[in-house]
């Protein structure tokens, strides 16, 4: 990544700011040992800094400076660690005057504390001119570049400032007071390396190239990839980077000499240190947040549902406001009869299902009113397979509500307050408006579909006349395998929630009757035995008249359960159990397979997945009749109609029995 | 015919919207469950509307158009597998939860 | 004979292999039924990734189901980006199958069915070519996420489960009448066919279009968790079982694909009257979302809640990168996809065994007692911040920073690379507190003596290492992320490909 733009941006503006708020910390730091690390952290901000601008003499004053600061880092620490060991403290507040006691120490510490500063002529100081060079001399933020060089002074002014103050506080500053130690200067063995580093300071500032130039070519050239060439002096003229150091210089004796007013300054912050105060911050923060989580999001579905449909008018309103008339150009048809009677019929019992919602049950006989009607809307609109299939589906998902509400509630006693229901009606009205212009603005465009080809290809192509059956199991069987699918899971995962369930199981009905004794009414009991041959006979009529004519394996195999669903209410699941003993998972995972395998018969034939093929055969007494792959396909949907359907209400039908459903089904 | 059509099931849609808001999961399930209904109905309007021409060969001059109408039959069938699921659902959640709110038992929207 | 099918197995085989599972199997069902299971997924991987190699050479594959031509029949469309998603769903799913099979099948029946079966309706959406196809798909995958949210069971889990499963109904329902009026006014359900179509409207016509196509902005934004749609996912991701939130990391990503299949290819810069609508939208909502994120990481008092909030910063990241529509952008933010899915699942999973281990504090985030395996988990917890922060070196610093890069030929880059860097130190504080309470400041006492089982460890270290990996091979996968979204560009190729692309006929 390095070498691109971005990157060396990113680097520099970081170690610029590292480089100032360490420079800041560093003067606040009454801690010797503090001072020198918060320094440290500055002159890394520098070095980074300097790698980020990412020229090769910036590249080279980094490796100069690493070296440099190396040498008067390690000679500082040492030193406060000697004025510790002397006299017991390391606090800047308690020490001074220091100097009559240990004056070789304080010698070695001001060379080296300069050098730091980047005053001449130590090594420090050709460094820092080189850095300061550099950023006079980048460009990475065009016209705003000059903030680079300006915040860079402040910098070398604030390491100068803690310079000073490093050698004022402790070897200065009055007389020297009581403390825990009388310090002295310290064993030779102590002193000695701190005398060679500053002594190499001193080398290094007067001669940089004999004893440096050697080692910064192999590293430049390692880090850079060229060859170059270095060069060090400790004067280079008149120039900008030294009114820079000038100016740093100054600068930083006018911040130490203000520096009583900075400690005042930042102490209303305090009390305590940077991380402690920063932790707090963040603290706050999280409680902040979380507040106004609580707020937004109280884990009620209903405020969810609200975003949703806020979000849909709020998106959608602009696009319809800009039609310009939702009348398109197709002439209407006159309104019948029927259709007027079935609408009213229609809007009336989705009033009512809205409105009587407090009470479940006359809630669940409304919404069966409008699924028939919906299911005859169908009809009279030229399409009888979905006007049987809404029929059935309405019937069993009826049975299954209510079959529901046996473990629910059935009533809602408490109604929502005239505000809520206010705004849920303006929702709800927006909603269905923009659902009805749609809708209006659709059925008056003239109408141009891919439909053509389905009508003609149907009995040629798909060996059916009944054009939505063959788009069901041929043309788009596709679609069909995955929505078994979705039953078949389904299934799967009601029988996943059922065999975990504690049901609320209420012991009388709702006025307080107990449930009737009787399990099996002998009337019930004799009907569901007539129905089911005669159920089974029709189902089998439906499903293979499907391709030719309304009917199908979806609305045979619902038949079909209906009738085995009436044998369990009639006689109870013992009986059923001991007769036909299927187990209805593994009938539903069979159902989709066939139908998954009839495709996959296709590749033998090198045809993709779901290709169909269709013959007329001879058969004994019925004579000539179409065989088509599709039909196997058809059977597959059958099957897992019949497994998922039975799996469902035969196992929420025996949560009230002994037969609770089981980890692994049966 | 059009307009009488499309108002019902903007009205079929905004009955069921109203339930969809309510703060209890059955009238929630019984409302998306009529959604389907009004959404089954939208979709099968794509196909503009035709009367006498059900897309069975040789019954009809002009037929209507069958691939909405087979959408529709997957969408239903969709439907049925999700209403069952999530009716089922309901009933346990009232079984582990003990109530069947669906919001936050603090607040307002809980009605 | 496979080469020709090849586009169709990663839908078939775990077709093939739930359908198997839920067969009976005996006494001791489970053992069988993790063989089968791990084996169909491997198989799935192999057959990925050959995918993604073949459409690396050919650049599209095309399936005609029932070998009905285009626009008639239902197409599986697999381009670079598809086959993409795929090896990714893929790579994904067997770590967390194989965290699945320590017993965390044993939480509920049909784990492995539902599993697979979840598999094949990602797959499926990935791959098809057909609007309403798409539908059905989704169907699939939520239905099967609907059945392993509240795998395990618990009040909370199932609750959560509840409102998640009534507002994807409402998503579902939405999905129909945006797909209802696009046939309206198109007369087809082929998404390339569409493309074609959606370029020739004009006046009223386009404006119909143009509400459909953004009540589908709202579907898939549910689905990808968008501002304001995104509430169900931290409810739902932290109170689900971990092995199933692993899983779960990918099923935002289909969201973002569908909002990347449908804005690119039909509403994008070639679709005259309707180029680009969704585009501003997703401006505001992704940055929006980035923000929700950040402040509900911030909020958190559990690392499961706060995994869920990263992944939807992540969501927010990447919807705004490709709101900008230019091909480095999305070449950058597919980058950052594929990065935060996999170390997302990996922190579910961290959580997960954390959590196990703690015992009393569970994930919450306070100071508990030393886990059985702390030394691990630091180190885990260390490399997987790292990446997901996006500090250096790893994968999570080298797709910001992508993103970073590519955007700032834009002249929104200001607000992109505030919110990004913004979310990154929010990140920054927020992860590294969590792991200071949670793994640095344990509480004095006894190590805790339950000890994840080694297995579970290992799942969760090779996602952590396929994080590293993506590191280590950030440049090839970088080029294959360009070149993907070079090829969305090119929306003109498509209706080429999938409309002409021929029947097999007849030797």
């Amino acid at each position: 990544m390095a070498g691109t733009e971005l990157w060396l941006t990113i680097v520099t503006v970081t170690g610029l700011i590292t480089m100032l708020v360490g420079a800041y910390f560093a003067l606040l730091k009454h801690d010797l040992k503090g001072l020198l690390a918060f320094s440290t952290v500055s002159h890394l901000g520098l070095i980074c800094m300097l790698l980020g601008i990412g020229t090769q003499a910036a590249v080279i004053a980094a490796m100069f400076h690493i070296i440099n600061h190396a040498c008067f880092k390690a000679a500082l620490f040492m030193t406060a660690g000697i004025i510790d060991h002397e006299s017991g403290t390391r606090d800047m507040r308690k020490l001074q005057g220091l100097m009559g006691l240990m004056p070789l120490t304080a010698t070695l510490a001001m060379v080296v504390a300069a050098s730091m500063a980047g005053i001449p002529p130590f090594n420090g100081f050709i460094s820092k001119e080189l850095f300061l060079d550099q950023t006079a001399q980048q460009h990475l933020f065009g016209g705003l570049s000059w903030f680079i060089p300006v915040l860079a002074t402040v910098g070398a002014a604030l390491s100068v400032a803690y310079s000073i103050r490093f050698i004022h506080d402790v070897f200065f500053n009055g007389e020297y007071k009581e403390l825990p130690k009388k310090p002295h200067d310290p064993p030779r063995m102590m002193s000695a390396p701190v005398a060679l580093l500053a002594l190499l300071c001193i080398v290094i500032g007067l001669a940089p190239m004999p004893i440096v130039s050697e080692i910064l070519n192999s590293a430049v050239t390692a880090v850079t990839h060229s060859q170059t060439e270095v060069k060090l002096s400790l004067w280079h003229g008149f120039n900008i980077p030294l009114l820079m150091s000038a100016i740093a210089v100054v600068a930083g004796i006018l911040i130490y000499i203000a520096r009583d007013q900075l400690f005042t300054f930042n102490r209303q912050f305090d009390g305590q240190d940077a991380k402690h105060n920063f932790e707090r911050l963040v603290q706050k923060a999280s409680d902040a947040s979380s507040r106004l989580f609580d707020k937004l999001d109280t884990g009620s579905l209903q405020r969810y549902m609200a975003f949703v449909l806020i979000s849909v008018i709020v998106i959608l309103l602009p696009s319809l406001i800009d039609i310009s008339a939702i009348t398109g150009s197709s002439p209407q048809q006159s309104i019948d009869t029927v259709s007027m009677v079935g609408a009213i019929v229609l809007i009336g019992a989705a009033f009512g299902t809205a409105t009587l919602h407090r009470n479940r049950f006359v809630m669940l006989m409304m919404l069966s009113v409008v699924g028939l009607m919906v299911s005859l809307a169908f009809a009279h609109f030229s399409a009888p397979d979905l006007a049987m299939t809404q029929l059935v589906v309405e019937v069993v998902s009826i049975i299954l509500m209510i079959l529901a509400l046996f473990f629910m509630p059935q009533k809602t006693n408490r109604a929502s307050s005239g505000h809520r229901v206010f705004r849920d009606i303006i929702i709800a009205s927006f909603i269905g408006g923009i659902v009805a212009t749609l809708n209006f603005a659709i059925l008056t465009t003239p109408a141009e579909s891919i439909s053509d080809f389905f009508i003609a290809n149907a009995k040629t192509g798909g060996g059916g006349t009944n054009v939505v059956n063959v788009i069901l199991v041929d043309f788009r069987g596709f679609d069909t395998l995955g929505e078994i699918t979705v039953l078949a899971i389904a299934a799967a995962g009601i029988h996943k929630l059922l065999n975990k369930l504690k049901p609320f199981m209420p012991s009388s009905d709702v006025d307080g009757r107990p449930w009737h004794r009787i399990k099996h009414p002998l009337m019930l009991t004799n009907v569901a035995n007539l129905v089911l041959p005669m159920a089974m006979v029709v189902a089998a009529y439906i499903f293979l008249r499907g391709h030719n004519l309304p009917g199908g394996g979806f609305i045979a195999g619902l038949i079909a359960a209906s009738a085995m669903i009436l044998q369990y209410v009639a006689n109870g699941v013992d009986w059923v159990k001991e007769r036909f003993n299927v187990n209805y998972q593994s009938l539903m995972s069979i159902g989709v397979m066939i139908a998954a395998l009839t495709g996959l018969g296709s590749w033998l034939f090198n045809k993709p997945f779901l290709t169909s093929w269709f013959t007329y055969l001879d058969w004994p007494v019925v004579g000539k009749w179409e065989f088509a792959t599709a039909l196997l396909f058809d059977l597959g949907v059958f099957l897992t109609v019949i497994g998922a359907t039975m799996m469902i209400l035969s196992n929420f039908g025996k949560m009230t029995t002994r037969h609770r459903p089981t980890h692994e089904g049966n | 015919m059009e307009t009488l059509y499309s108002v019902t099931v903007g009205i079929l849609t905004a009955c069921s919207i109203f339930l969809i808001l309510r703060g209890r999961s059955f009238p929630v399930v019984v409302g998306i469950t009529m959604l389907s209904y009004a959404v089954n109905l939208f979709l099968f309007s794509t196909g503009r509307l035709t009367i006498d021409g059900a897309p069975i060969l040789g019954t009809s001059d002009s037929y209507a158009d069958p691939l909405p109408q087979a959408l529709v039959l997957t969408a239903i069938v969709i439907g049925f597998a999700m209403t069952a699921y999530s009716i089922i659902l309901a009933v346990r959640t009232r079984g582990e939860v003990g109530t069947d709110e669906v919001s936050d038992s603090n607040s307002e929207d809980n009605r | 004979m496979w080469q020709q099918h090849l586009a169709i197995l990663p839908i078939l085989i775990p077709l093939f292999t739930a359908l198997l599972q839920l067969l009976p199997w005996g006494d001791r069902p489970q053992p069988k039924r993790r063989a089968i299971g791990l084996a169909a997924s491997i198989l799935t991987l192999v057959a990925s990734a050959f995918l993604v190699i073949e459409v690396n050479s050919q650049e599209m594959l095309v399936y005609l189901l029932g070998n009905w031509d285009a626009p008639f029949g239902i197409v599986l469309m697999v381009d670079k980006l598809s086959a993409m998603m795929m090896l990714l769903t893929a790579i994904l799913a067997l770590p967390v199958l194989v965290y699945g099979c320590y017993s965390e099948d044993n939480l509920g029946s049909h784990f492995h069915a539902l599993f697979q079966f979840q598999i094949m309706g990602i797959m499926g959406a990935f791959a098809t070519g057909d609007l309403f196809n798409l539908f059905v798909f989704f169907e699939v995958l939520l239905i099967s996420s609907y059945a392993l949210l509240m795998h395990g069971g618990g009040k909370f889990r199932v609750r959560a489960t509840l409102h998640y499963v009534l507002l994807n109904l409402l998503g579902s329902a939405l999905f129909l009448i945006s797909v209802g009026t696009l046939y309206g006014v198109t007369g087809t359900l082929n998404m390339a066919d569409m493309a074609v179509k959606i370029q020739a409207l004009s006046g009223d016509q386009a404006m119909i279009a143009k509400a459909g196509s953004l009540m589908l902005l709202v579907v898939f934004g549910l689905k990808a968790a968008l501002l304001p749609l995104h509430f169900w996912l931290p409810q739902a991701y932290s109170t689900t079982s971990g092995v199933i939130a692993a899983l779960f990391a990918i099923m935002t990503k289909v969201g973002i694909y569908s909002i990347i299949r449908v804005y690119t290819l039909i509403f994008g810069a070639d679709a005259n009257e309707l180029a680009l609508v969704a585009h501003d939208w997703l401006w505001v909502m992704g940055l929006l979302t980035m923000l929700a994120g950040a402040i509900g990481i911030l909020a958190a008092r559990d690392l499961r809640l706060m995994v869920a909030y990263l992944v939807v910063i992540s969501v927010g990241t990447i919807l705004t990168a490709y709101s900008l529509f230019s091909t480095q952008t999305t070449g950058a933010a597919l980058f950052y996809l594929i990065h935060s899915t996999f170390i997302t699942s990996a922190l579910f999973l961290l959580a997960d065994v954390m959590a196990f281990e703690r015992g009393k504090t569970a994930s919450r985030i306070v100071s508990g007692k030393k886990m059985a395996n702390h030394s691990t988990y630091a180190v885990m917890f260390l490399v997987a911040a790292i990446a997901v922060i996006g500090l250096p070196p790893l994968s999570g610093f080298v797709s910001k920073l992508m993103i970073l890069e590519s955007a700032s030929a834009n002249g929104h880059n200001f607000w992109l690379w505030g919110a990004i860097i913004g979310a990154t130190f929010i990140m920054l504080v927020a992860v590294t507190r969590a792991g200071s309470k949670m793994i640095w400041h344990t509480l004095s006492g006894k190590p805790s003596e339950q000890s994840a089982p080694l297995g579970k460890r290992i799942a969760l270290a090779s996602l952590l290492l396929v994080s590293l990996v993506i590191t280590l091979f950030a440049h090839p996968i970088q080029q294959y992320t360009q070149s993907v979204a070079d090829q969305l560009e090119r929306t003109e190729d498509y209706p080429k490909w999938v409309l002409k692309a021929p029947e097999v006929s007849d030797e």
